[in-house]
């Protein structure tokens, strides 16, 4: 098997003055949570993905190292803190995403609105990309959250139709997912797939043709990798060659933009995906 | 003056609940040592973090060996600087 990456630890000053500003506005970030890989990188250029309604996900989803268990109730003071730390941080693209919140009538929803037009009105000209949960499906969610006024909508499949129920919380499903991406209009529409959980190479395809097939234009092939001994175990390690291949693949399929890397994440790169995408569309003349 | 060389505690500042083990180690007693030399490399769960010097100076004692398990904040040698 491929060997695990490799990261430099590092501090630089834009990483300090990220590391400074997340926390005296007590804003969770799925960078620290995730124990992400890339954090030096991001926040060492000034980035971060913002995660809101709490630290702690009401689902268990075996590859991820975020917090389970009872969340705190939602702070309506966390719009506006997130709208200031977009100032502050002088970001022109920002990704927000969220824990699953199954505990509330609207899976917080109407929260995510309120943070995505808090961000506008102070940031006018900030493009938004939100990282989604599926609202247990409910389509009205799915809509209300576009409509604040996102440019990016994402929501990940996660895994391949079969491994799904082993990778994935019960409460989701591929179908659900899929649904949610289809149902999502007027927006870009962005989806990831984690790689190394087992799956065959036939299902990888099966999987990108399902998202373009719901007209996603963005997609986000990665390594899988292990946070902890709690989580699933890592079955497979490909090569840069294999990312290189479904890139290929991807494109052929009609994908707008695709980032296919071991360390690529769905936020990763996110500004430049969302440019590659746009530019695409427009030589393409092909967008849905 | 002395100092500490140490596994970062604020890779992932909400998150300290992490460690691993050392699986290099490229420093020993009177070497010099310059800001961003490698100094170590732990394996994680994740994966394989490469620990850079803070500091300018001469080791003067190595605390750890390779093999040994560390935790955000363990430190690793203490230098002159």
């Amino acid at each position: 098997m491929e060997k695990k990456v490799q990261i430099t630890v590092y501090e630089n000053e834009n990483f300090k003055r990220v590391a400074e500003i997340v926390k005296t506005k007590s804003i969770a970030t799925v960078c620290e949570e995730a124990l992400c890989p890339n954090i030096m990188e991001c926040w060492g250029s000034g980035t971060a993905t913002f995660m809101i309604m709490g630290s702690i996900c009401t689902r268990g989803c075996r590859f991820c190292y975020v917090l389970k268990g009872k969340p705190s109730p939602l702070d309506d003071k966390e719009p506006k803190r997130v709208a200031e730390a977009v100032k502050e941080m002088k970001l022109d693209y920002v990704v927000i995403t969220s824990v699953d919140r199954d505990d509330l009538p609207d899976r917080g929803a109407q929260h995510f609105v309120n943070v995505v037009k808090t961000v506008k009105e102070l940031n006018p000209s900030v493009i938004v990309e939100v990282l989604a949960p599926d609202f247990r499906g409910d389509i009205n969610s799915v809509k209300k959250v576009i409509n604040a006024g996102v440019d990016v909508f994402a929501h990940n499949v996660e895994t391949v139709r079969r491994l799904t129920p082993i990778v994935r919380d019960p409460r989701a499903s591929y179908e659900q997912s899929l649904n949610v991406l289809k149902y999502a209009k007027n927006v870009i529409k962005k989806s990831s797939i984690l790689l190394g959980f087992g799956e065959t190479w036939d299902e990888i395809i099966e999987t990108m043709r399902d998202l373009r097939s719901v007209g996603v234009n963005i997609l986000v092939l990665s390594q899988y990798m292990r946070p902890s001994r709690k989580q699933l175990e890592v079955k497979k390690r490909y090569t840069f060659e294999e990312f290189r291949k479904l890139e290929e693949i991807a494109y052929s399929m009609g994908f707008s933009a695709v980032l296919s890397l071991p360390l690529a994440r769905t936020s990763y790169k996110a500004k430049e995906a969302y440019f590659k995408a746009i530019e695409n569309a427009k030589s393409n003349s092909r967008w849905s | 003056m002395q100092a500490e060389l140490k596994i970062p505690e604020d890779i992932w500042p909400r998150r300290r609940d992490w460690g691993g083990e050392i699986v290099s180690l490229y420093i020993k007693e009177g070497s010099e040592i310059k800001i961003g030399d490698v100094i170590a490399e732990v394996e994680i769960e994740k994966a394989i973090l490469k620990i850079l010097s803070q500091y300018n100076g001469k080791v003067i004692k190595v605390l750890v060996k390779e093999g040994d398990k560390i935790l955000p904040g363990s430190v690793i040698a203490l230098i002159e600087v």
